[in-house]
């Protein structure tokens, strides 16, 4: 008899699993707790029990008929919510759309500045901020590019008053801190700069640059090389390549031009890469003994390095934008897709 | 800068191929930007030249920067191999037969000038115009082109006089008169003036130095003698005269970066042999060549510890010694780690020990720099607390549906007149740009309404209906006549409903609660307090339907609904929201840190009250009123409904407010909360012509 109610409390768990309707659970119901339910079918069998055994059985009885009866009470008030929730929910087709909630997105040049800020305040390096609005000193002559310079023809300018223009680049504010402030430094300069050049698809007169500006003791080549991978590595993963190649800047010795590894085609030559393998992203280089004269640093105590990249060319690089004016025409259309 | 692989083979053998060879000139700094084959057959490199080497625009400063690349791999350096000069001279001498004149020596340093008599103008060879054609030069004549032929090989400019036209057999370089007036090769009439040097004879101008040859002395198939110049020129007053005349040429870009001194004669002597050999033609015994400052060559001193300091690797004393040699670079006296280095004519980019170093470090190789974190003392990067608020403005802002936009920082003059903030913005003037590159870009902006609208208009078009949209840039004014300011604002613009639209329902249409909600959570997220608004408008929003921002006593922005006027410019029908707020005239009156308040532990108690109010009373008057009255009792004030019509008679509406009455010691009686419930309401009936609805 142990073993038969062993047995039927195994059904009777089953059976409630299965359940789905107020019928079916009416019929568990009968089938156990019913007039000739198992219950009472066992208890009709209790006189045929010796009776030394009959009170130990008698208890286990009503404790399976207790156990039933918590049972299917539960069933029947699951069956009662679910019919309740399947009323409440009628017609509810969970392929629908959902309603959006209105969210607004960041511009992707906004995105990127504030990655950028990220990288390199983790590397210790603080965020500044220069005039848009620049002297032709500070723009021009305080970087070692007097007037009748021909490196001027690449920069040429948006004049506001005979002394006023838009800024060409980012590394005025490198005067400005350094005039400002002892070494060591270390700054990064994100900004509008705004060049006279023809519009095509991969010039425009505004774009944005982020200045980097290190001076210490000891401060080398080599350090730049490693600052500007640890950031490339950052932005465009771990297996980004670097490669320095000699190029010229008034206000930098020894200069050069950064590109990284084309992360499209790992460098085997593709349409984003113009089948270089390499994508340009700034300029950099030692900063010029010129300009610590200008701002009165010992050149022989402190070196410093300073980078231009681009933050244009930057997020064209990473989404393989091809075409730098979608990032100032504001189509919601393509800012909707960062 | 084109060379030829070909032509460049005649001075340094070349074991490389062409794209070998690009790539070694694109590592040490003479970027290859493209290798094409010349219908003519020779193989042609485009070399991006940057501004200090313009010894790299001849051929023969290419094939030293080659041979220098070259050594690196041989160790040794055996030389650029120089082209042939010969000719026979006649006995006549030059000097006989001209006269040259500087005025001023400081401007013209050397002026070599040679006669050639009885040439034959004619075709060039093929071989030559093929060479001038690979390099985009228009073949001329056989003299015309042999000047240009040794300016691509020397970077060395030539011109080629028709001496027979040259009055009284002189040079006379000077400056020319005011208004001297003179026709250049290319037939067109230039008006000179005081600072323009020319090449003149005893009547007039025959040349703009250094820019380009007169018509008048041109050399023409019926020449037959022919004076060859070869000079140096100041660069600067070069570059003044290209900049003022509109022209650039071959010559002045050379010249205004600076030639070589000493190759003015090598060049002329190359360019006589080459045209007596295709022309023929005696050339004249020697040649007048006025050179009053002599070249001399530099000294700069390298301390080879400073390489090590500079590029933070040590590079051995031969590898470095190679390099300088194969540059052309005399290492004179290398006992010490105190080097003195003799710097030839054709390096006059090099002045500085650190010009050294970069020289080193080019032919040594970038990529061989190892890359090495330097080591710092820890110290977090700081930020600017301004830019810490337009980072914060632009996350609170586009997390409540504003999409982030970004325009340029001017728009036309058209746009500033019609979309102008007006005299409420108490700032200074618009700044117009001296040069702007259209009408469209004539200004800076003002306001960043103008951005805005013209964003609207273009997604409007491109069939966008409900468009919220925000920007955070700088604004631009004069605070004085000649100061120019520039200003952080916070310009959002909505048009359509309040969410993405959905196939169950359409959201609310955006109007100007909808549009104040989001300036009031934004300052609110901020920390800013004393926030207020006040009737009041800019020219292009709706005086009914507008609102000045207020931070304190200062007007900080503004908000409301763009003048139909304004949207009939841009054919918009839609009604167009839109606040603008100076982010930079606020920000130094907001919260910095949060200071936590108790929680209340007594429960507070509510009284509605519903007013039947006079249309134009603003309701923030009530406000401050039921405040003053309700004193420290009073938690909270609510506005819970309003309505007009039905038994609200004309001109009047109801507004019902919700009083939250609390004390934090404890619980407020019934009888108590009715108090302070009747005395605001008669303070408020005595103050306002207000009745209690009941």
């Amino acid at each position: 008899m142990k073993e038969t109610i062993d047995r039927l409390r195994v059904e009777l768990t089953q059976a409630i699993a299965g359940l789905k309707s107020q019928d079916e659970y009416e019929s568990v119901y009968n089938r156990f707790l019913g007039r000739k339910g198992e219950v009472a079918e066992l208890f009709k069998k209790m006189p045929e029990v010796p009776a030394e055994e009959r009170p130990g059985l008698g208890q286990l009885v009503n404790e399976f008929k207790k156990f039933c009866q918590e049972e299917l009470a539960k069933a029947r008030e699951k069956i009662a919510l679910e019919k309740k929730e399947a009323k409440e929910a009628f017609g509810l087709d969970v392929t629908l759309p959902g309603r959006w909630p209105s969210l607004g997105r960041r511009h992707p040049l906004t995105i990127m500045m504030a990655e950028i800020e990220r990288i390199f305040s983790a590397m210790g390096f603080s965020l500044v901020h220069g005039p848009e609005i620049e002297t032709e000193h500070y723009n021009f002559e305080a970087l070692n590019i007097p007037a009748d310079h021909p490196a001027r023809d690449e920069q040429d300018s948006f004049y506001i008053t005979s002394s006023f223009l838009l800024r060409t680049h980012t590394s005025p504010v490198q005067i400005r801190v350094m005039k400002k402030t002892k070494p060591p430094i270390r700054v990064i300069v994100p900004g509008r700069c705004f060049r006279r050049d023809a519009v095509d698809a991969s010039h425009l007169h505004t774009f944005h640059q982020v200045e980097g500006l290190m001076v210490d003791k000891g401060v080398t080549f080599s350090h730049l090389k490693g600052v500007l991978e640890t950031f490339a590595r950052e932005i465009f993963g771990p297996n980004t390549a670097m490669r320095f190649r000699p190029d010229y800047f008034p206000f930098t010795e020894p200069s050069a031009e950064i590109a990284i590894s084309c992360f499209q085609c790992r460098g085997q030559g593709c349409r984003t890469c113009s089948d270089t393998g390499w994508l340009e992203i700034g300029g950099a280089g030692m900063v010029h003994p010129r300009l610590f004269k200008t701002v009165g640093y010992n050149y022989e105590a402190f070196s410093g390095f300073a980078f231009g990249l681009g933050i244009d060319r930057l997020i064209m690089n990473r989404h393989g934008i091809n075409d730098i004016r979608l990032l100032y025409e504001n189509d919601l259309r393509f800012l909707r897709q960062f | 800068m084109k060379i030829t692989y070909q032509w460049l083979k005649e001075f340094i053998p070349l074991r490389l191929s062409p794209e070998a060879l690009s790539e070694k000139l694109t590592m040490a700094g003479l970027e290859v930007a493209g290798i094409n084959l010349d219908p003519g057959g020779e193989i042609v490199l485009d070399i991006d030249i940057t501004a200090n080497r313009p010894d790299c625009l001849g051929i023969i400063g290419i094939a030293r920067e080659v041979e220098a690349i070259l050594s690196g791999s041989s160790g040794s350096s055996k030389g650029v191999v120089l082209p042939l000069s010969k000719f026979k001279e006649s006995k006549e001498k030059t000097a006989d037969q001209v006269k040259v004149i500087i005025q001023d020596k400081s401007e013209c340093q050397r002026y070599v000038a040679r006669v050639i008599r009885g040439v034959k103008i004619k075709e060039s060879p093929l071989w030559l115009q093929n060479r001038l054609k690979a390099l985009g030069l228009r073949p001329i004549n056989n003299v015309v082109d042999v000047t240009n032929y040794v300016l691509m090989e020397y970077g060395q400019p030539l011109h080629a006089f028709d001496f027979d036209k040259i009055k009284g057999r002189k040079i006379i370089v000077r400056h020319a008169r005011e208004n001297e007036e003179m026709v250049t090769l290319d037939e067109v009439r230039h008006k000179l003036d005081r600072t323009i040097l020319v090449i003149a004879d005893e009547e007039r101008p025959q040349a703009l130095a250094g820019l380009m040859g007169g018509k008048e002395s041109e050399v023409t198939g019926a020449s037959t003698n022919i004076l060859l110049e070869s000079a140096w020129f100041e660069p600067t007053v070069i570059r003044r005269a290209s900049k003022k005349i509109g022209l650039v040429t071959p010559s002045s870009y050379r010249f205004e970066r600076g030639v070589d001194q000493e190759a003015v004669l090598s060049a002329s002597r190359r360019a006589a042999g080459l045209i007596q050999e295709l022309a023929g033609g005696e050339v004249l015994r020697g040649e007048v060549d006025v050179y009053p400052y002599p070249f001399k060559p530099a000294k700069i001193y390298l301390r080879l510890r400073r390489i090590k300091d500079i590029l933070g690797l040590e590079i051995e004393k031969s590898r470095i010694r190679t390099i300088l040699k194969s540059l052309g670079l005399k290492v004179e006296k290398s006992e010490t780690d105190l080097w003195r280095i003799q710097i030839p004519g054709f390096r006059r980019d090099l002045s500085l020990e650190i010009d050294i170093i970069e020289e080193i470090a080019r032919h040594f190789g970038y990529n061989r720099i190892p890359a090495a974190l330097p080591e710092m003392v820890i110290k977090p990067g700081q930020r600017e607390f301004n830019y810490q608020v337009y980072e914060k403005v632009r996350d609170i802002i586009s997390s409540i549906g504003f999409q982030e936009v970004v325009n340029f920082s001017f728009h036309s003059l058209k746009e500033l007149e019609d979309i102008r903030p007006g005299p409420e913005r108490e700032e200074g003037a618009p700044i117009p740009l001296k040069n702007p590159l259209s009408e469209e870009q004539a200004v800076l902006r003002l306001s960043l309404a103008p951005g805005l609208l013209a964003t609207l208009v273009l997604n409007l078009n491109r069939g966008e209906d409900n468009i919220k949209i925000f920007e955070v840039g700088k604004t631009f004014f004069f605070k004085t006549s000649n100061e120019p300011e520039e200003k952080y604002s916070l310009g959002a613009l909505v048009l359509g409903e309040a969410r993405p639209p959905h196939w169950g329902g359409a959201a609310p249409e955006m109007d100007f609660y909808g549009l104040k909600g989001a300036v009031e959570l934004l300052l609110e997220r901020l920390g800013v307090d004393e926030v207020s608004f006040e009737p009041g408008a800019v020219s292009y929003l709706s005086p009914d339907s507008s609102s000045l921002i207020l931070v304190g006593d200062k007007k900080v922005g503004w908000l409301g609904q763009v003048r139909s006027n304004i949207l009939g410019l841009y054919d918009i029908k839609a009604k167009v929201f839109l606040f603008e707020i100076c982010l930079d005239d606020f920000i130094s009156s907001m919260r910095k840190a949060v200071h936590f308040k108790e929680l209340p532990r007594f429960p507070a108690s509510f009284r509605d009250i519903s007013l039947i109010v006079p249309e134009g009373l603003p309701s923030s008057k009530l406000i401050s009123a039921i405040k003053g009255s309700g004193g420290e009792y009073l938690e909270s004030v609510e506005v819970l409904d309003l309505y007009r019509g039905g038994q609200i008679p004309p001109g009047h509406l109801s507004l019902t407010y919700r009083l939250s009455f609390r004390l934090p010691q404890r619980t407020l009686t019934d009888e108590e909360v009715d108090n302070l419930q009747s005395r605001i309401i008669s303070h408020l009936t005595t103050n306002f012509s207000i009745q209690l609805r009941v």
